[in-house]
């Protein structure tokens, strides 16, 4: 939440963790450290043990081996509550997390949930609501809400739980374009402040638009973490895991071995980048 | 017209009226207002040990199952969708399923009787059927006679490895026709007839209920036997949860 | 216009597939009881005001109670609750098929003899008909009518969530409270995968005859089933994540009653009282 835990220490650290789903590995051997406000997108086939690290993550499932620390202290069989508090889950399907009759009480389940006192959940709510927008849906029932409409209150009622990681697993699945944008934007105003994301996602082109770090899942394993141009620059890694090269990096590629632009670090993420990038190559000569 | 084809003209019309209301045939729900208040009391009260079992059954559930709640929630709804749902029907119709003899089947009868209650005060508040005031009523003939009487039929048949889609069938169909029965002896009670008492009068509702409520108790039992086939083929695991073919499942 | 619309004529497509009898009318209660004129309403004060009123009807038995109840509730649900009399009225007709049945079961009784005031001859039996039996069918069918309109007065005003949270402030086991509301919440879920299914099967030309609906249907219940299950422990999943430890708890607005409902309710129940009294 706050900037100054910023490479002090690691949010939340990962050590061999392993589950199993009766007798069979769902996830394997994972290691990994998260910092604060880090924008983190994983990618990987279904099926590959995403959701299943995340329930673990968030403290809902138990890892079956390995262990898992928040800000350097190792969460015990008792803590799970604990974490469950600190990383806040925005899943897949609205409707599953949906579960009160209106919106505003919705939201506060929640923070009604941590043991806050009245004022301070309603203090919550209102604050959500204004931050999302929502106010003209307060009153309303959520099987009246749109798609869109229940993917902003199912990311508000996280939100109004202050967690220190947001977890969202594929927040665009089954948005028209305009609610994807949408949601885009809110996921980028939560990373301007200082929040940490880990979203799963198919969208390779989002990934690499969005991200500063991919984490690749295939087979209950992770197979690849790195930064975005490491891990889509890759032909092994896009096989294993199922993945298409990003347009964009398709083009720039092309661009480079056309040698129509020169070969830097700095690699452009959208169509409309590239554009300006080359207009101002063409300029400079 | 001679009077003899006023009579005939008189019974036509009865006939079609009786027809013509049977046309949105669902299940027996006496209406709000409709028992006097000693009835209304009475089959409350007939009720609450029924639902103090399954009450104590749903907590030792929960207390070793936590999880049990979503997945008891789910198994009401799914109860209260299954009997909103049109189901085909011969005659034109527009009937329904009571789906308490299939709640008994899949989750036992106690378990049944308070989804059964939670359901039928849905179907009074949001769909107009049934009422507050005949509850109770309706809680015994829908939740709790006819899902018990299902369930005995059901683990009968499986005692003595009788046909399974025989039991099914049967378990269906009979507690649909024991809802029925029921319901029509709390209105022969409540109404008794003038000339025969008691007797009558049930005998007057089991009749003019009929024509809807037989047919609807052979479809619901022939519907229940292809659900629980497609369950026990594709849903094993789903059924394991609920704690279906569980030995001491009532 | 807002979403919510839409989706209301979604629900009226739901309506004409898949509803007891009256197409167009599924769930419009709920509809309308979130918006409906009296929803700021204490909701104690109309649940308790309406099921006194049921008491009331079944107690007193007398027909111009009824008819006060009646026209009162209708007036709080129509002019106060802003519902549309059409849509009022459609539901009043919900239960006509049973109360004609049942009430003409209790004015006709059947005897060996002509006996009773009004007599029809079957050759084996006659059907009969005395001025109190056909009196007592009047009354009966008015207080019938008279306690769904005090029914829907609740309903129509009332979304189902403040109903059983009154129900939990009357000591109702919390069990049974929250089982309620997660199922009242699921059974929107599952309308939509049954109307899903439905439109598929439709689409599949699954009802061209009736076994083949039938086929269609147990399908549907089959299915509906499996993904009742699945979503129950993707749901408890979802209510862990949020920190649920074994309570189901919202913040919950408060609803203060207003002098002037209270003196409207009082004014209404003494006109009912007295009304029997001198009758």
């Amino acid at each position: 939440m706050r900037n100054d835990t910023i490479g002090t220490k690691a949010l939340i650290e990962v050590k061999n963790l392993s589950f199993a789903y009766e007798d069979k590995m769902v996830i394997n051997n994972i290691n990994l450290s998260i910092a604060s406000n880090e924008k983190i997108a994983v990618v990987g086939p279904n099926g590959a043990g995403k959701s299943t690290f995340f329930l673990n993550l968030n403290g809902v499932l138990q890892p079956d081996g390995g262990e898992i620390y928040l800000f350097g202290k190792k969460i015990g069989k008792k803590d799970f509550l604990e974490l469950r508090k600190k990383v806040g889950f925005v899943f897949q399907d609205a409707d599953s997390q949906l579960i009160a009759s209106n919106v505003k009480a919705e939201i506060s389940f929640g923070p009604v949930n941590l043991g806050l006192s009245r004022d301070e959940v309603i203090k919550r709510v209102d604050e959500t609501i204004e931050y999302m927008s929502l106010s003209n849906l307060q009153e309303r029932a959520p099987h009246y809400l749109s798609g869109g409409e229940k993917k902003s209150v199912s990311i508000a009622d996280i939100l109004a739980m202050e967690p220190e990681l947001f977890i969202f697993d594929e927040p665009m699945a089954a948005l028209d374009p305009v609610n994807a944008e949408k949601v885009e934007r809110i996921l980028e105003k939560l990373h301007q402040d200082g929040k940490t994301l880990l979203i799963a996602t198919h969208d390779v082109e989002f990934a690499y638009r969005f991200a500063d770090r991919i984490l690749v899942f295939a087979d209950g394993s992770l197979i690849a973490d790195g930064t975005p141009n490491q891990i889509f620059k890759s032909p092994e890694i896009l096989r294993q895991a199922h993945l298409k090269k990003p347009f964009a990096l398709a083009v720039w590629e092309a661009l480079i071995a056309g040698q129509i632009v020169t070969n830097e670090d700095d690699y452009p993420l959208t169509p409309e980048e590239i554009v300006s990038r080359i207009t101002y190559s063409l300029t400079e000569t | 017209m001679t009077s003899k084809e006023k009579r005939i003209w008189k019974i036509s019309i009865l006939f079609a009226s009786v027809f013509v209301a049977g046309q949105t045939a669902g299940a027996m729900h006496i209406m709000e207002g409709y028992l006097p208040p000693t009835l209304c009391i009475a089959w409350g009260a007939v009720c609450i040990p029924f639902l103090v079992k399954g009450f104590l059954e749903m907590k030792k559930i929960f207390s070793e199952n936590p999880r049990a709640i979503t997945i008891l929630a789910m198994s009401g709804a799914y109860i209260f969708v299954i009997s909103a749902l049109k189901i085909p029907s011969v005659t034109g119709s527009c009937s329904h399923m009571t789906g308490t003899g299939l709640g008994a089947i899949l989750f036992g009868p106690c378990t049944t009787s308070i989804l059964g209650i939670t359901v039928l005060i849905f179907q009074a508040i949001l769909l107009a059927h049934g009422g507050l005031t005949t509850l109770g009523a309706n809680t015994f003939s829908m939740a709790i006679a006819g899902p018990f009487v299902s369930f005995g039929i059901y683990q009968i048949f499986k005692k003595f490895n009788l046909s399974k889609r025989a039991g099914v069938f049967l378990a269906a169909a009979i507690g649909d026709l024991v809802t029925y029965c029921v319901t029509s002896i709390q209105l022969g009670i409540a109404y008794p007839s003038m000339e025969g008492g008691v007797s009558t009068s049930v005998l007057e509702f089991l009749g003019v209920f009929a024509p809807t409520q037989i047919p609807l108790a052979i479809v619901e039992g022939l519907l229940t036997v292809i659900i629980v086939i497609t369950l026990e083929n594709y849903a094993k695991q789903e059924l394991k949860a609920v704690g279906f073919n569980r030995p001491g499942n009532n | 216009m807002p979403i919510c619309d839409c989706r209301f004529y979604h629900a009226k497509q739901i309506g004409f597939l898949i509803f007891w009898g009256i197409k167009g009318i599924f769930m419009q209660i709920d509809y309308y009881a979130y918006r409906s004129g009296m929803r700021d309403w204490n909701a104690s004060l109309k649940v308790s005001t309406g099921f006194l009123t049921l008491c009331f009807v079944i107690l007193l038995d007398c027909i111009l109670t009824s008819l006060i109840v009646i026209f009162a509730m209708g007036m709080f649900t129509v002019l106060l609750g802003k519902i549309p009399p059409k849509v009022y009225f459609r539901y009043l007709l919900v239960p006509l098929s049973f109360l004609i049945i049942s009430c003409t079961a209790i004015a006709v009784s059947f005897s060996g003899e002509p006996v009773g005031d009004w007599n029809l001859s079957l050759y084996f039996f006659y059907l009969c008909l005395t001025r109190e039996s056909l009196f007592l069918a009047v009354n009966v069918f008015m207080k019938a009518i008279a306690g769904m309109s005090a029914l829907f007065m609740m309903a129509f005003s009332t979304p189902m969530n403040e109903i059983i949270l009154v129900l939990q402030k009357a000591h109702l086991p919390r069990l049974l409270t929250e089982l309620m509301n997660l199922t009242y919440r699921y059974i929107f879920i599952l309308f939509d995968v049954a109307y899903q299914m439905q439109t598929a099967a439709k689409a599949r030309l699954g009802c061209r005859s009736f076994i083949q609906s039938c086929r269609s249907f147990a399908a549907i219940g089959g299915s509906l089933f499996i993904v009742s299950m699945k979503k129950a422990n993707a749901y408890y999943n979802a209510l862990l994540a949020r920190g649920y430890h074994g309570k189901l708890e919202f913040l919950t607005e408060k609803k203060p009653v207003q002098v002037w409902q209270i003196v409207c309710t009082l004014f209404y129940f003494a006109g009912i009282v007295l009304t029997a009294i001198v009758w």
